[in-house]
């Protein structure tokens, strides 16, 4: 929103307060301040003058040549406006002047020697009217500095909008001059309105409502209005604020929006009479004052004449009731509509207005009459002929609650964490027009209507208003007097943070950050077909981008593009969806995902990405898991060499190679593994206990068993069967040994049993007892000695 | 040979020697079972008693003699074998490295884990959140209710179950304060996203750190303290905070919060485009609907939150030019950050 320094001067006197440190301490009490202008800056030398003459210019149809009094002199001045006449004043720049920061010198225009320059609204730079030359009152000084006479001086400060979001009193110049006031500890001046009580008598507006939609709706109708158009002063503070002059009783509507806050609106009274406030019944057809013809959907608030709707409330006129030049008679709206309807309705039409972005940050509705009250005063004041023709009819429908918030002076001290004086505290209240009681150490404040729609409701709400016009500049940082205790910390942070240090120092892999969602596109490229459990239905490329179920596709498209690097491996622990619940809830896990490139033989990046499992088992993780050959379900792995990862009888991840339809999408021969790690299961995972390996003291027998398996057949089983041997001896074994048999595809492996008693030293009998047994138990499973 | 000739014949001997076996050959040659002195020894049985003895010392004495000649030749041996040694030894180069690849982490992760530990040592528990939330976590939880503006500060991807990717980390507040109850200390990274335009300062996908603190004294000066402490670590240096009026739904007051330029203490540079300032953090005191919704005792407790903007800092940190970057997955990029 933009504030201009002189509108905010009409109401608080900032004599001797430079624009910096007014923008400096708004900002640092109230809101952002984007940044300022100091209009006219760039404008200088130019002088109210009179045309005395105009003539033809011999080579030209559009120049003209004229001879101009700027009180010092007559200049000659050759002129390409198409206004210009004999008689007119006009801004004129004289020799040495600056226009738009360029500096004015003669010059010969067509063959004739200009001695200065007429110039339009645009280049004084208050309008965007660029179509002739400004005219100038016939009233207005010969020689004149022509800011002495339009007050194009000005500081314009942006403020920013979302910052206002939850002030609803901002949203105008009197309401922003009420912070100023505060900020500098100056008097605010009363805002000058019209008596409207005394046409108390008049006849009321026929203003009926019907919509709960609607809390109050102001109007009155005046007559015999003369003047079409604006003050120039009053054209400027529009311009430079952000919006365009169009006639005088628009322009006011406007004017009074941009200094009270409150939207008006003005119909021509000759086709609007009677105001119902209702909402559709059913689809209607609108022409709005842009021009446009909409389509209003049911239910949408509007304000009708009886016949047909007349403007879609809070958001904009229609064409039909527009006002124009010679409109004598109007009808004035000043009305309070829910903040939510008005929203909806904008977003609904795609428009969002002036009026509308005001309307959603629920304002006052006390402003609705006042709002009234001022514009009749302006008008009168432009035009004195001007006669009001109701009463001002104000039907009050819903009233917001008064606010009344008690708060303890320790309760205040506790919170800033500082103890504050309690004059200094009632004297910051009271400069934003609080109206406070003090009862001993309580105070009990009393909220005024324009903060209290929303934005104030609680005693925190009062601590913010007493601390940022304390300045957050007086606070010094304080730690705290927590009482020392240990810490709960979840597992999974930390557990993280060592996975991937391990796996970028020890295993040089890289941690790369992808998106949640799968691009299409990017997974077309490497040949998978993306699935999910949930779309995201409003995607940036527009595609039915869906939220990740492993980890694996992704880092497959990062590998995709990084191929040129060959031999690499990337890794991520990221969140993926794995399911959804019974109340169609999203299941979110974090899942490890590791992909290791190489230009290799497979079987070498398949055995590393099992060293890396293992490492992080066993040293990072430290939780027990195991392998079990099993059968791709997704189509994009290698359905050889495909283990999942168990814990337990539970699948906690999976192991295996990268399918050749994929790996067909790569550059040059490259293998890729992969591993996949549920990170949420291995949290819940108890760690697995360090314990000694105690084989007591008595002597321990060595067995080495030479045990044969074919092909197709896996070491996990020979695990299995060791693991389950029951013996009432104290046992453990290695694997020793694997080879290849000659003359088959049988592979050997040597177990090695260390056996022993931790009560006694063993007898032969016992220890040729448990080798019996451990053959038996093998052979049973299938699995053979060597012959 | 007589004792003499033996003593001559084993200066001579000596004389040849250059290895260790040689001289054990030497040795097994003159003093060994079958060697030149145990062989005159046996002589002595022939000799006249009384000679006896004057010859065992001569033996002996001669037994000395090669003894100590063999010992200082075992020496000479060893020095000469790490003189050998010694200029045997080639040069390596030990400042060429060894593997060109090294692996790294990303840039986030980094910073993260910096933030995390000065966190843990101001006695902060480290939570995690997820990504896809419901709309009462991100929105209804903290304070914004359906329809209300603050909602367009924050253009939101809807998934097709009703659910959301959440657009702050203050969506886990809620879960948070139920898990932990009053009084915490708690800080939450976690990654965010927003379904805007992508430049080079915005991406749909970035990274906060989330923290709240409750307690019952718990205040504004607190929160600079913290804040004020965190940043100084960060940055390696004293770095001075402000705040500002900001609004925030889910904190009441709510602030921006902003730190000194630490690359130009204030001066005014590139980074904080002449202003001094750099804005880094929304923080504020928790709203008290906010912690009633989080079923914490509003008329004890009290508490402030901040949500750091973690790809901002580490922007900043890293000297990144484009948030992008951070997203790329571009290992031309990525793999420079190692580890220290």
């Amino acid at each position: 929103m933009y504030i201009s320094l002189n509108w905010i001067k009409d109401f608080v006197d900032l004599e001797g307060l430079d624009e910096k440190y007014l923008v400096d301490k708004f900002t640092m009490s109230c809101a952002e301040v984007d940044g300022y202008e100091i209009k006219g800056q760039n404008l200088s030398g130019v002088v109210v003058g009179k045309i005395l003459s105009v003539d033809a210019h011999p080579n030209s149809k559009k120049l003209h040549l004229l001879k101009v009094d700027v009180g010092s002199e007559i200049l000659d001045i050759v002129c390409g406006a198409p206004n210009v006449r004999v008689g007119l004043r006009v801004p004129v720049a004289k020799d040495g002047a600056n226009v738009c920061g360029v500096k004015i010198t003669p010059a010969v225009v067509g063959g004739y020697k200009s001695y200065g320059m007429c110039c339009s609204a645009h280049e004084l730079g208050i309008s965007d009217d660029n179509s002739g030359l400004m005219e100038l009152d016939d009233n207005f000084p010969i020689g004149a500095d022509i800011k002495s006479v339009l007050p194009i001086d000005d500081c314009i400060l942006e403020v920013d909008n979302t910052a206002l979001t939850n002030r609803p009193d901002l949203w105008g110049h009197y309401g922003i001059a009420r912070e100023f006031a505060a900020i500098t500890g100056r008097p605010l001046k009363k805002l000058i309105v019209d008596d409207i009580d005394r046409y108390d008598k008049l006849d009321n507006v026929d203003i009926s409502i019907e919509s709960k939609k609607c809390l109050r709706y102001c109007g009155m109708k005046i007559a015999g209005v003369t003047k079409t158009t604006s003050p120039y002063a009053m054209q400027i503070r529009l311009y430079y604020t952000g919006m365009r002059a169009i006639n005088l009783l628009t322009d006011l509507t406007n004017y009074i929006m941009l200094e009270v806050g409150q939207p008006m609106h003005a119909f021509d009274g000759s086709k609007v009479s009677k105001i119902v406030v209702k909402e559709l019944g059913s689809d209607t057809k609108f022409k709005t004052l842009d021009g446009q013809e909409r389509t209003l959907a049911r239910g949408t608030l509007v304000i009708d004449n009886g016949l047909n709707p007349v403007a879609v409330a809070g958001v904009m006129g229609g064409l039909d009731s527009e006002i124009e030049d010679s409109t004598g008679e109007l009808l004035l709206e000043s009305a309070n509509f829910d903040a939510t309807t008005i929203r909806r309705s904008a977003k609904a039409l795609g428009m969002r207005t002036e009026a509308s972005n005001r309307y959603e940050k629920k304002l006052d509705p006390e402003l609705c009459d006042t709002a009234i009250a001022r514009y009749l005063y302006l008008l009168k004041s432009i035009d004195s002929d001007v006669k009001v023709i109701s009463k001002c009819t104000d039907v009050y429908v819903t009233k917001y609650p008064n606010i009344v918030i008690k708060v303890d002076k320790k309760f205040i001290d506790k919170y800033i964490g500082k103890s504050l004086p309690m004059d200094k505290i009632i004297g910051i209240l009271e400069s934003l027009h609080f109206g406070v009681l003090r009862i001993g150490d309580t105070l009990e404040v009393h909220v005024p209507s324009y903060r209290a729609t929303k934005d104030i409701t609680c005693k925190a709400d009062i601590v913010e208003e007493i601390t940022r016009i304390y300045g957050y500049d007086n606070f010094a940082p304080l730690s705290s007097n927590w009482t020392l205790a240990p810490v709960t910390q979840s597992v999974n942070v930390a557990l993280d943070y060592d996975v991937k240090l391990a796996l970028a120092t020890r295993y040089n892999l890289h941690e790369v950050g992808t998106r949640i969602w799968e691009d299409q596109e990017k997974m077309r490229e490497i040949g998978i077909t993306s699935s999910g459990y949930l779309r995201v239905i409003n995607s940036i490329n527009g595609e039915n981008n869906f939220i990740r179920n492993s980890m694996i596709p992704t880092l497959l498209s990062v590998a995709k593009q990084n191929e040129d690097m060959r031999d690499f491996g990337i890794f991520e622990i990221g969140h993926v969806v794995s399911s959804l619940d019974k109340d169609n809830l999203a299941v979110e896990e974090k899942h490890l995902g590791i992909a290791l490139v190489s230009s290799k033989d497979y079987s070498e990046v398949i055995l590393r990405a099992k060293d890396i499992l293992n490492y992080l088992s066993e040293y990072v993780l430290c939780r027990t898991i195991s392998l079990r050959a099993a059968t791709p379900v997704s189509e994009y792995m290698h359905p050889v060499n495909y283990y999942e990862i168990m814990s337990g009888e539970s699948v906690i991840g999976r192991i295996g190679l990268i399918h050749p339809n994929i790996m067909s999408h790569f550059e040059g021969k490259l293998n890729i593994a992969v591993v996949e790690l549920n990170m949420t299961e291995i949290y819940n995972l108890e760690e697995s206990e360090v314990k000694p390996d105690d084989m007591g003291r008595f002597p321990v027998t060595t067995l080495d068993f030479n045990l044969v398996l074919p092909a197709g057949r896996y070491y996990s089983e020979i695990e299995d069967v060791a693991n389950n041997i029951a013996s009432p001896l104290k046992f453990k074994y290695t694997l020793v040994d694997v080879y290849d048999n000659a003359g088959d595809d049988t592979k050997s492996y040597t177990i090695r049993f260390q056996v022993t008693s931790l009560d006694h030293t063993l007898n032969s009998s016992e220890i040729e007892t448990f080798h019996k047994q451990v053959i038996e138990e093998f052979s049973k499973a299938n699995i053979n000695l060597k012959a | 040979m007589n004792l003499d000739e033996i003593l001559l014949a084993f200066d001579r001997d000596l004389e040849s020697i250059t290895s260790d076996d040689e001289l054990q050959n030497l040795r097994n040659n003159y003093l060994g079972k079958s060697g030149h002195l145990t062989t005159i020894m046996r002589v002595m049985r022939d000799l006249d008693p009384k000679e006896r003895p004057i010859f065992g010392q001569k033996v002996n004495a001669a037994k000395q003699k090669i003894e100590q000649a063999l010992g200082s030749m075992r020496e000479k041996l060893e020095a000469r074998k790490i003189e050998r040694a010694l200029k045997g030894t080639k040069s390596i180069d030990l400042s060429t490295p060894l593997r060109e690849e090294t692996g790294s982490l990303h840039p986030i992760t980094i910073i993260e884990q910096k933030i995390i530990e000065i966190f843990k040592s101001m006695g902060f528990s480290i939570e995690d959140g997820n990504e896809v939330e419901t709309e009462y976590n991100n929105f209804e939880a903290v304070n914004v209710p359906k329809d209300h503006p603050a909602r367009d500060m924050q253009d939101t991807f809807f998934l097709d179950n009703g659910e959301l990717l959440k657009t702050h980390t203050s969506a886990s507040q809620n879960r948070i304060m139920r898990k932990y109850g009053a009084p915490c200390k708690v800080i939450f990274p976690g990654r965010c996203f927003r379904n805007e335009d992508v430049d080079a300062s915005h991406d749909n996908t970035f990274f906060q750190v989330e923290g709240m603190m409750i307690n019952e004294n718990v205040s504004i000066s607190n929160l600079i303290y913290f804040m004020k402490e965190m940043l100084s670590k960060v940055f390696g240096k004293d770095v001075d905070v402000r705040l500002r009026p900001g609004f925030f739904p889910f904190v009441e007051p709510g602030f921006e919060l902003d730190c000194k330029c630490p690359y130009c203490d204030g001066k005014g540079c590139n980074v904080c485009k002449s202003t001094g300032w750099i804005e880094l953090c929304p923080c504020g005191m928790i709203h008290p609907k906010v912690l009633e919704m989080g079923g914490i005792d509003t008329e004890k407790y009290q508490g402030f939150a901040f949500g750091l903007g973690l790809s901002r800092l580490v922007m900043m940190v890293y000297d990144i030019d484009d948030i992008r970057k951070l997203n790329s997955s571009d290992l031309k990029i990525l793999k420079d950050f190692k580890i220290k």
